[in-house]
């Protein structure tokens, strides 16, 4: 093996080890680290009732 | 055996250092080596570590949001808290459309009642098997699949009447103060009757409660 096709190896070793770096850190950064239990923690919740369903239930007499 | 690998090799190991001595085979010799050492301390020691780093950082940002979140909830929950407040004489009509028990027997008489006050002859009232202390479902659900969803009492009416009182029966019905859905609903002639005009009605319904106590809950 000549020292030219060394160097074309060496270069594309190296260019495949930092597009690996580069995918692993993208991922990283874009991956949710929220566990289940947390994500339905933080789903917002509507604090005001339906009046006008009250006032429907007001409407319906007893049995 | 070791000497002749020496001496087959050995031709080689003296070629090394002059050729090294060749400026342009030194340059690429140390590229060479220096891109290889690069890739295997990347491969090994940079990406696990530049990887931990963008982790702790994405972690340290969804720490954040959820605080927020959970900040903006708090300040929810305490409108909400207020609003509970202006209900509170409201709640019966709630919890009478939607009991946190099955309230079974007083389904049962209400559903007699209004076959009673409707003048209508109830042939036959079926219930699908329900758990009346709520035990097996929650033994088997989740908290927050029971919260979830409703649960049900499926019912079927037959009843025997005038168009009429059988139409009130049903309005009496939906009406009620417990929240009933009719799924489906049959009227024909009724065989059985001494007069023409008497019709047969065949009723599915269902009445839901939801089983969580709100001290529970808490």
């Amino acid at each position: 093996m000549r020292s030219k096709d060394l160097f074309i190896l060496s270069i594309l070793t190296f260019l495949t080890v930092v597009a690996w770096i580069i995918s692993d850190s993208y991922h990283a950064s874009v991956t949710s680290t929220l566990t289940t239990v947390e994500k339905k923690l933080i789903e917002p919740i509507e604090p005001s009732f339906d009046q006008e369903v009250i006032a429907q239930l007001k409407e319906r007499h007893g049995l | 055996m070791a000497n002749l690998g020496y001496s087959r090799y050995r031709q080689y190991y003296q070629q090394i250092g002059p050729a090294l001595k060749k400026p342009h085979i030194r340059a690429y010799t140390m590229t060479i080596l220096s891109l290889f050492t690069l890739s295997f301390f990347g491969a090994f020691a940079i990406r696990p570590a530049v990887k931990e780093i963008f982790e702790l950082n994405r972690k340290i940002n969804d720490q954040r949001l959820v605080n927020q979140k959970l900040d903006e909830k708090i300040g929810k929950l305490q409108l909400a808290e207020q609003e509970y407040e202006k209900i509170q004489a409201d709640l019966p009509l709630i919890l009478g459309a939607l009991p946190q028990e099955p309230n079974f027997p007083p389904f049962l008489k209400a559903v007699e009642g209004v076959a009673s006050s409707s003048a209508i002859s109830l042939n036959e009232l079926r219930f699908q098997d329900i758990d009346i202390l709520g035990k097996t479902q929650e033994k088997l659900a989740t908290p927050s699949a029971i919260m979830s969803s409703p649960r049900s009492i499926v019912f079927t009416v037959n009843a025997s009447g005038f168009y009429l009182d059988l139409l009130s029966s049903l309005k009496n019905l939906l009406t009620g103060s417990r929240l009933v859905v009719i799924n489906e609903s049959n009227f024909s002639v009724d065989e059985k009757a001494t007069t023409s005009a008497t019709l047969r009605m065949d009723l599915k319904g269902t009445a839901y409660f939801y089983q969580n106590k709100i001290g529970e809950l808490e």
